[in-house]
């Protein structure tokens, strides 16, 4: 078998990120993970709700769906489960995960559907022009308020761990090379898998290009409950890595198997 | 000679039995060579709330009740009572009620209806058994239904309960039908035994059957009643050809979880209620752009809001034709009876698959909830067929093809990436704001409904007369009923009954149409959405020249066919005396 390169995984398509946006490493990151595991384009299909971060598929070169706000992970759990040989991946956005699709997310952790769950994180709502975010911090400026955001931040990670999720790890857009590892074991991790992506927007957070400078390594990746449960209680939101890697039953447990000879058989209970 | 079509109802309190009591009836009767169906009424409390089993008995196929109860039995007045107008009975009426209950209702008294008190709530204590099954021995013995039958049935119904609750049971029975009343009723007449087999099912089972014949293998649900017990039909017997149900956190999910699916390759519906169906417009907007191929079942209850949950109603016509955003064209279809469920399902199934579209089922809670023993009833026989591609480098996925359908590529298939959109895409699917694309693709869809032949299947249309009247759903039945006594009067009237509601089969009613003096639209609903939806679409045109007359009344209430014929009479009278009929 001839060795597929990145670039194969990717479309011609020019993607519509502003120059600099975190985004663009996400994809060359999942591009670059799809290819160390010389996945088949045709068994992979990349499934995306709405937001700069969600028009990802197009620009890859497997199956994509560029559904709607906040429903990307329903439509690839119903796809997985009909299609379990398929590889497939979810692409969100901090609004598109964890507002509008905030129940789905919590749900997904719990099924333990095997997907991996990428979540490109820039604490705000970049489409639309800047309104803030369910992660955007304390303090920053509110286009829908007169003053400035004074709502505590959604904390992504202790709702993953809390919900069920079992491979849980962190990411950040300038280090393309952490991510594509932490990708390529999301995907192999039997279960549901989620990945925070710190994204910078350079165009709305410039300030974010200084995360280059304070993100730190998680102390340990553990299989332990508890203690994923202390590290991510001190997390202070720019720690890096796979805090938590546990194996749990995956959902469906079996793939179905037919049982009647025809389907005609089910004729039998109505008849009298 | 008996009675060959006779209407009873059991009522009494929630979790007393009143539904059991019925279904042993149902079977026994059918044993018998009757055809019957149990219409089952409850309020929304798990128990203690007004529960009733309406049945027919015929040696007719029927699917709806008859106009006026012969048969009464009440186990108490105190729940009854609040809902005695909703109850149709006179002075032929026996009533059987418990002497312990409370008064008995003056519109009771008024109406001379025969009323019989026994004491059934003593009689179970001192027995050590259940009121409902004395009820049922009662019953059997005014209708002259085998008993030995009657507690054979009873022992297989209750298979699975303990023998001591079995034995109490038989012993009600008995009880029951032992008593020495004293009044005289006109049992149901001997037929010829006939031991074929009969079929006895509800709606919701049958569309459930219907969808999986015709190659549903993935459902995502999420419970509503009246729809529940559909999907857990779907749940059990999914699994038996192979399919997965997944149970999803809300309609916003299950919705998606469907065009997941779908767009994988494997047919999927999922079942809902007016409420559900309101949360899953967004996305069904989503499958008409992406066209995605699937069936929602909307099973209707009363509305709007939460509404009247466990009774039916006919008011979700509106947003199942108009509650999407932008141009979706998308298709609607109903049921043309509660046997009918099983052939429109899987015609809905056929339908979504060949036009890579969303299909709204239209059933109701009458036709989901109803029992009804009977003959097999007819399938669609068809399995559905998508056309799929074999794709080379240059797939276009939305290619504008001249039936407006575009071979679809499934994920696995080689070359065939694309990405599905609901930003208006081009024919190669990539994201384009240009007017002439958005031009195309809506064409396309709108193209693909329009031009497809739908057959015979449109709608059904019974009898001929120049006075049209047109319906859809479960009171089709009921309309057909009030025929033959409008016939009786001298009034010919045609029933229309549409199995496709949208797109609307415009040339298919303009030829059922012809030469109709008057057109009476038919509907349970409060805003007479069907009427017009009909007006809009097919009425305003040059050359109809009939009168148009509305009767659209809300749940929970059936019609009752007796009403429909003096509406009927009422209507088309007022203009034969040259006045105008102001309905």
């Amino acid at each position: 078998m001839t060795k597929e390169n990145p670039r194969f995984y990717k479309s011609e398509k020019k993607p519509i990120w502003c120059p600099g946006c975190g985004d663009f490493t996400v994809l060359t990151s999942i591009a670059k993970a799809l290819s160390q595991l010389q996945l088949t384009r045709e068994e992979v299909a990349i499934i995306s709700g709405i937001g700069c971060s969600s028009r990802l598929p197009a620009y890859t070169s497997v199956y994509g769906f560029h559904g709607i706000h906040g429903r990307a992970l329903p439509i690839a759990t119903g796809l997985k489960v009909a299609r379990p040989e398929l590889t497939v991946l979810t692409v969100s956005g901090d609004g598109d995960c964890f507002s509008i699709g905030t129940n789905h997310f919590i749900h997904a952790c719990r099924r333990n559907v095997d997907m991996t769950l990428i979540v490109m994180d820039n604490h705000i709502y970049g489409m639309t022009k800047g309104q803030v975010s369910p992660t955007t911090e304390i303090g920053c400026d509110d286009k829908l308020s007169a003053h400035a955001t004074d709502i505590q931040p959604l904390q992504p990670l202790a709702l993953a761990l809390i919900s069920g999720a079992s491979y849980i790890a962190r990411a950040y857009s300038g280090e393309p090379a952490q991510l594509t590892d932490i990708l390529v074991g999301a995907i192999q991790h039997p279960g549901f898998s989620f990945i925070h992506v710190l994204c910078q927007c350079v165009t709305y957070c410039p300030e974010q290009k200084g995360w280059k400078k304070l993100v730190q390594p998680f102390a340990e990746t553990t299989s332990d409950y508890a203690k994923a449960n202390q590290i991510i209680e001190q997390d202070n939101g720019l720690q890096t890595g796979v805090v938590y890697n546990n194996s749990r039953t995956v959902w469906p447990k079996e793939k179905t198997q037919v049982r009647v000879k025809s389907v005609d058989e089910l004729d039998k209970q109505f008849i009298k | 000679m008996g009675t060959q079509d006779l209407s009873l109802v059991i009522t009494g309190p929630g979790g007393e039995g009143v539904i059991a009591a019925g279904e042993l009836l149902l079977k026994t009767a059918a044993q018998m060579g009757y055809y019957g169906l149990l219409k089952k009424s409850f309020g929304a409390q798990i128990r203690g709330g007004e529960s009733s089993a309406m049945l027919r008995f015929s040696t007719e196929s029927v699917e709806c009740l008859g106009s006026v109860f012969q048969l009464m039995l009440v186990m108490d007045w105190k729940i009854i009572t609040p809902f005695i107008d909703e109850l149709a009975f006179n002075k032929d009426t026996l009533i059987i009620c418990d002497q312990q209950s409370a008064e008995i209702p003056e519109a009771i008294i008024n109406s001379q209806a025969q009323v019989c008190r026994i004491p059934l709530t003593k009689l179970a204590k001192q027995l050590k058994t259940q009121i409902n099954m004395i009820g049922v021995g009662l019953l059997a013995q005014l209708l002259g239904l085998p008993v030995a039958q009657l507690a054979a049935i009873t022992k297989q119904q209750f298979q699975h309960k303990e023998v001591a609750l079995i034995d109490s049971a038989i012993t009600g029975i008995e009880t029951g039908y032992n008593y020495q009343l004293p009044v005289e009723f006109t049992a149901l007449s001997n037929l010829d035994s006939h031991t074929k087999n009969y079929w006895l099912y509800t709606g919701n089972q049958l569309i459930g059957l219907g969808a999986l014949k015709a190659g549903i293998r993935f459902v995502a649900a999420y419970p509503i009643t009246p729809a529940t017990d559909l999907l857990e039909w779907l749940a059990v017997n999914l699994d038996k050809v192979g399919g997965t149900l997944v149970q999803a956190e809300d309609e916003l999910s299950s919705i998606n979880m469907i065009i997941g699916a779908s767009y994988g390759g494997v047919p999927a519906l999922t079942a809902t209620s007016g409420p559900g169906l309101s949360l899953m417009s967004e996305a069904l907007g989503l499958a008409i752009a992406s066209e995605i191929p699937l069936l929602v079942v909307n099973v209707n209850r009363g509305g709007p809001s939460t509404g009247i949950p466990t009774k039916s109603e006919q008011s979700d016509l509106n947003q199942a034709l108009f509650a999407m955003h932008g141009d979706a064209p998308h298709i609607v279809t109903a049921p043309i009876g509660i046997s009918d469920c099983a052939f429109t399902s899987g015609w809905s199934v056929n339908l979504a698959e060949q036009l890579q579209c969303p299909v709204i089922m239209l059933s109701d809670q009458f036709i989901g909830h109803s029992i009804v023993a009977t003959a097999k009833p007819p399938f669609f026989q068809r399995t559905a067929e998508r056309e799929t591609a074999q794709p080379d480098d240059n797939y276009q996925r939305y290619l504008n093809t001249e039936s407006g359908i575009s071979p679809m590529a499934i994920p696995g298939m080689a070359n065939g990436m694309y990405t599905a959109d609901g930003l208006t895409h081009n024919e190669q699917g990539h994201p384009c704001t240009l007017a002439n694309i958005q031009q195309q693709q809506l064409d396309k869809r709108q193209r693909k409904l329009l031009q497809y032949d739908y057959g015979p299947h449109w709608g059904q249309v019974d009898h001929c007369g120049d006075i049209k009247i047109i319906c859809f759903g479960s009171i089709r039945s009921i309309i057909f009923d009030a025929l033959t006594p409008l016939t009786n009067k001298g009034i010919d009237a045609s029933l229309i009954a549409l199995r496709l509601l949208a797109p609307l089969p415009i040339k298919q009613l303009q030829g059922a149409l012809s030469a109709a003096t008057h057109i009476i639209v038919i509907e349970q609903n409060h805003g007479g959405q069907l009427f017009h939806y009909l007006a809009s679409q097919l009425f305003y045109q040059a050359g109809f020249s009939a009168k148009l007359h509305s009767f659209a009344k809300p749940g929970p209430v059936p019609f009752s066919s007796a009403e429909i014929v003096q509406f009927v009479e009422h209507a088309t009278l007022l203009n034969k005396q040259g006045e105008t009929a102001n309905d």
